[in-house]
């Protein structure tokens, strides 16, 4: 297991996604990540391919996908424990 | 935002009505009394006007040819619902692809990445994935319904289990993840290429008979995150019980970053696509309100 902190989640979004008037300081775990972050269906599709390039993990299964991407923290405790670099 | 509505051509009565006929006069009764049915229908203004967009691109003219073209569009639609019922009731059609389609099909596949089949609102669509049996791999079709859609599946007209999975695409997060999932499991997904759905910053705007329409992008940036092959197949209604199924064009799609307006040269090949499709069966294109409409 490769600790993850949500800081570390932050970085790569930002990084990532086009995440204009969103302040990152103010996201907590419990922040749902689509509402929170205003996203939309493209977004989705770069939150894949993030998980991919970044953590080397491949989303297969609709319904894992949904509670992955429930809040910052679903998706950080799920980055942590399926990361391989 | 998208001007369709999801509203069936037909309603409830004219379905079960369809049924009818279908199952107990057969293919040609039932089109026998569609000449009569879509003649009424079609002098309902609100039938003409939602046709009309379409028509008046593809055929400009006034009042009468208007009405006629419409006719025959109407009708040429009643047909193929009719040879869906047919195909579901009694299982009585047959969708060709030639060796070489397939062919080129199994090629696509053979990269395991999965396939993308982008179709439009043309011809028989509702049978698409019917026509592909001769390829392994689940399927799926992603598709909206909203509760003014009536129409349906052949499994359902036909008490079977359905062969393909169906895609929500009002689903969580706009059925993205679920679509790019079903591609990682080296799936086989068919998706319409012509209607936006949600917002249009997730669209890209394309030329279409003369004008200029959105169409949407994220099919192709899953296409080139993933670097799944895409197929354009259209699938023309020939004649009684028989379809073609025609790949228009297939290639790769680049990793080009997130921006919609970066897949416009892909979302063109597919606008080229079916401007040539709209010109060899103009009455097989079926879009009934305005695609030119900001």
């Amino acid at each position: 297991m490769i600790q993850t902190s949500l800081e570390d989640v932050k970085k790569v979004l930002s990084e990532n996604l086009d995440l204009e008037g969103v302040d990152l300081s103010s996201v907590k775990e419990e922040t749902p990540l689509f509402e929170g972050l205003g996203l939309d269906s493209l977004d989705a599709i770069e939150l894949v391919v993030i998980l991919k390039k970044y953590y080397d993990i491949t989303i297969s299964n609709m319904e894992e996908g949904r509670e992955i991407f429930t809040t910052f923290e679903t998706l950080r405790k799920y980055i942590e424990e399926n990361r391989t670099k | 935002m998208q001007q369709w509505t999801g509203e069936s051509r037909g309603n409830k009565f004219f379905q079960k009505l369809l049924a009818f006929f279908v199952k107990y006069g057969g293919r040609q009764i039932a089109y026998a009394i569609s000449y009569g049915v879509v003649f009424v229908y079609t002098l309902m203004p609100s039938v003409r006007k939602s046709a009309s967009f379409y028509i008046k691109r593809r055929f400009g003219g006034h009042f009468f040819s208007l009405f006629f073209h419409i006719y025959k569009l109407n009708l040429s639609f009643a047909k193929i619902l009719i040879d869906r019922a047919v195909f579901g009731i009694r299982g009585d059609v047959t969708v060709i692809s030639s060796k070489e389609d397939q062919d080129l099909c199994r090629r696509l596949l053979s990269k395991n990445k999965g396939l993308i089949i982008i179709t439009a609102h043309c011809g028989c669509w509702q049978m698409a994935m019917s026509a592909f049996d001769f390829m392994e791999g689940d399927k799926y079709v992603v598709y909206y319904r909203t509760n003014k859609d009536v129409d349906k599946h052949v499994h359902e007209l036909s008490g079977g289990s359905s062969p393909v999975h169906f895609i929500d695409s009002a689903g969580f997060a706009g059925a993205s993840i679920e679509i790019m999932a079903a591609l990682q499991n080296k799936g086989i997904v068919c998706i319409m290429g012509d209607r936006t759905f949600g917002a249009l910053s997730n669209c890209v705007e394309v030329d279409f008979l003369g004008g200029k329409i959105n169409v949407p992008a994220s099919i192709y940036r899953i296409a080139g995150a993933l670097g799944v092959p895409v197929a354009i197949i259209f699938f023309p209604h020939v004649s009684g019980g028989r379809i073609d199924s025609v790949i228009a064009s297939s290639f790769s799609v680049e990793d080009k970053g997130a921006k919609p307006e970066n897949y416009a040269k892909e979302a063109a090949v597919f606008a080229g696509c079916l401007e040539a499709f709209a010109k060899k069966y103009p009455y097989q294109f079926f879009n009934y309100y305005n695609m030119w409409s900001k």
